[in-house]
């Protein structure tokens, strides 16, 4: 699905961010990414996001090579990507129902469809009472959960998380990381990012490590026999994403009882 | 992978032209400066070009009254003279050509004599030659048109003032060029200004752009509510600037008028040009607009690259 395959990334200031990086991560994997700053993983991420093309080497996603990429595809190929950031990048002055509605309405899907999806992925990450607040109204770990959510909501292949829980404390982190084990149970690939040497231990996940630009390690011992099932991650869970089913399930509620007064809202527009 | 096929049907029109009004709700202040500046040089740009239509129809008017008399001898009969008078309105250059036959000339030149007319009483008008008064339609083709009338049969004098056409001429063109270069650079300025704003307003909503980028919408889903953004405001610049001239003109009129004993031209009646300058501001400006967002938005998705090259890890 992902492959790296002898690629280097010189910068034109002279610095060398990957130095022959080979790498194969396949469909259905969760895949950790550690290493010191500056080692060169945010650059590992941002070619695979085509945001930079590798220097050398070759890079093949979902059998499509990126250094071959023409400029008018990659938008397209952006489409299989759902990607979150340490600073949750969010629109400060839209609600959260319109932060996860702004990436399916970018890409020009029908707000039909948006007003059937939307409120599936916010209750999908415990969030569906929060439609209606604004960023700044919701917790640090809520507002990565709102960025998940826009990650998720156009079904992507592949979610690239850079650092997902930097701005978080350690309790939001595990609900975070718990949300993108959830994801990963669906088939989706999780390539995560982060600096959380606890996450890491605690996830029984691949683990890549890269040093000054390489991979020093690609550690899979730890990664557990059995897949994660679904009843195993709800039974792992704490009391605060036990709250997250309890949200969902309020939310199912009183969605099913104002379905009407959205489909009155729609006929009017 | 359901969305990837869309590229945008109406509905996604709607959304990005209400994404463009929303760019200058959401940038008030902003909006509003360059709307104000955008029509000054509209203004400015409308000020220009009636003074010129003035300037050039009162150099019209001058030059119409610099007439050619072409005299004919005595002796040409009169199928000759009509003959003559064929001749000369099949040329080119000829705006007006009118009989003065010696019976008209006479009176008319005693009256512009005025008390010396009274030297001249009881002289009969076989004193004045017929003739033909002529009036080009081009000062610019003054000297050909004098050289082809040359060429005429039965003529005894042709009287013309040439260097006098030729100043006219040439003050006619130097204001057009002066008009042109004038308009042309404050079109360069409207440009500028435009671009300028809608280069504040993708950078005020750089975050957005970044998001957009990132969950892969198109080049044009990105750039389309600039355009808009940028037509809506070239569109109001238009429109309230051409108020604006109109009621310039209008008192300038006015004072023109109280001294037109002295100036002896009418200033050119507005409505005359009212429909050439809307189709020529709200053209100016929906271009300005339009142009000036792709400009200003390619200028910044470049900054974008050179801003990922800035590795941050």
């Amino acid at each position: 699905m992902i492959e790296f395959k002898n690629v280097s990334k010189s910068y034109s200031n002279g610095t060398k961010a990957l130095d022959g990086v080979n790498l194969k991560i396949e469909q259905g994997e969760f895949v950790f990414v550690v290493g010191d700053s500056g080692a060169g993983k945010s650059t590992l991420l941002k070619i695979m996001m085509r945001e930079e093309v590798a220097s050398e080497g070759t890079v093949i996603i979902k059998n499509r090579s990126l250094n071959a990429m023409k400029k008018r595809d990659i938008p397209y190929f952006r489409r299989h990507l759902g990607i979150v950031f340490q600073d949750f990048r969010l629109i400060p002055n839209m609600t959260v129902y319109d932060n996860v509605a702004f990436a399916m309405r970018v890409i020009g899907a029908k707000e039909k469809k948006i007003s059937n999806r939307v409120p599936h992925v916010l209750a999908r990450v415990g969030l569906a009472d929060k439609a209606k607040c604004l960023p700044n109204e919701l917790s640090g770990g809520e507002q990565q959960r709102v960025a998940l959510a826009r990650a998720i909501v156009n079904n992507a292949d592949i979610i690239i998380a850079d650092e997902p829980t930097g701005n978080v404390d350690t309790k939001r982190s595990f609900e975070i990381v718990e949300m993108l084990n959830q994801i990963n149970a669906s088939g989706t690939t999780v390539i995560m990012v982060t600096h959380s040497e606890e996450l890491v231990r605690r996830f029984g996940r691949r683990i890549i490590t890269i040093q000054d630009g390489k991979i020093v390690s690609d550690d899979v011992s730890n990664v557990s026999v059995e897949p994660v099932s679904e009843t195993q991650v709800f039974g792992d869970l704490d009391i605060t994403s036990k709250r997250a089913i309890r949200e969902a399930d309020e939310f199912i509620r009183s969605y099913n009882s104002t379905i009407e007064q959205d489909g009155g809202e729609t006929d009017e527009q | 992978m359901s969305n990837k096929t869309e590229r945008g049907g109406s509905a996604s029109l709607t959304y990005l032209t209400k994404e463009g009004f929303r760019n200058i709700r959401s940038n008030k202040l902003m909006s509003l400066a360059s709307v104000a500046v955008l029509m000054s040089c509209l203004i400015m740009i409308g000020v220009a070009f009636l003074l010129f239509v003035n300037i050039d129809k009162m150099l019209g008017d001058i030059s119409q009254e610099n007439v050619i008399m072409v005299f004919i001898e005595d002796d040409a009969t009169d199928d000759e003279i009509v003959e003559m008078g064929r001749e000369i309105s099949a040329m080119s250059n000829i705006q007006q050509v009118s009989f003065v036959p010696k019976e008209e000339a006479f009176p008319e030149v005693m009256e512009s004599i005025g008390n010396a007319a009274a030297l001249f009483e009881g002289m009969e008008s076989e004193l004045l030659p017929d003739a033909y008064e002529i009036t080009l339609r081009d000062m610019a083709g003054y000297d050909a048109s004098i050289s082809e009338l040359e060429k005429l049969d039965n003529v005894i004098q042709i009287r013309h003032n040439r260097e006098f056409a030729s100043q006219l001429t040439n003050i006619r063109s130097t204001a057009g060029y002066i008009s042109i270069a004038v308009i042309l650079m404050l079109l360069v300025v409207s440009l500028f200004i435009i671009s300028n704003t809608v280069r504040v307003t993708m950078y005020n909503r750089r975050l957005e752009i970044k998001i957009m980028k990132s969950v892969g919408a198109t080049k044009w889903f990105i750039r389309w509510p600039f355009i808009v953004e940028g037509v809506v405001l070239g569109i109001i610049s238009g429109v309230v600037s051409l108020g604006i001239v109109f009621a310039i003109y209008y008192f300038a009129a006015d004072a023109v008028a109280d001294m037109s004993g002295v100036l002896a031209a009418k200033p050119v009646p507005f409505k005359d040009y009212v429909f050439v300058m809307l189709a020529a501001f709200v053209s100016t400006g929906v271009i300005t607009g339009a142009f000036g967002s792709i400009v200003s938005m390619n200028k910044y998705l470049k900054e974008q690259e050179y801003d990922s090259e800035n590795v941050s890890e």
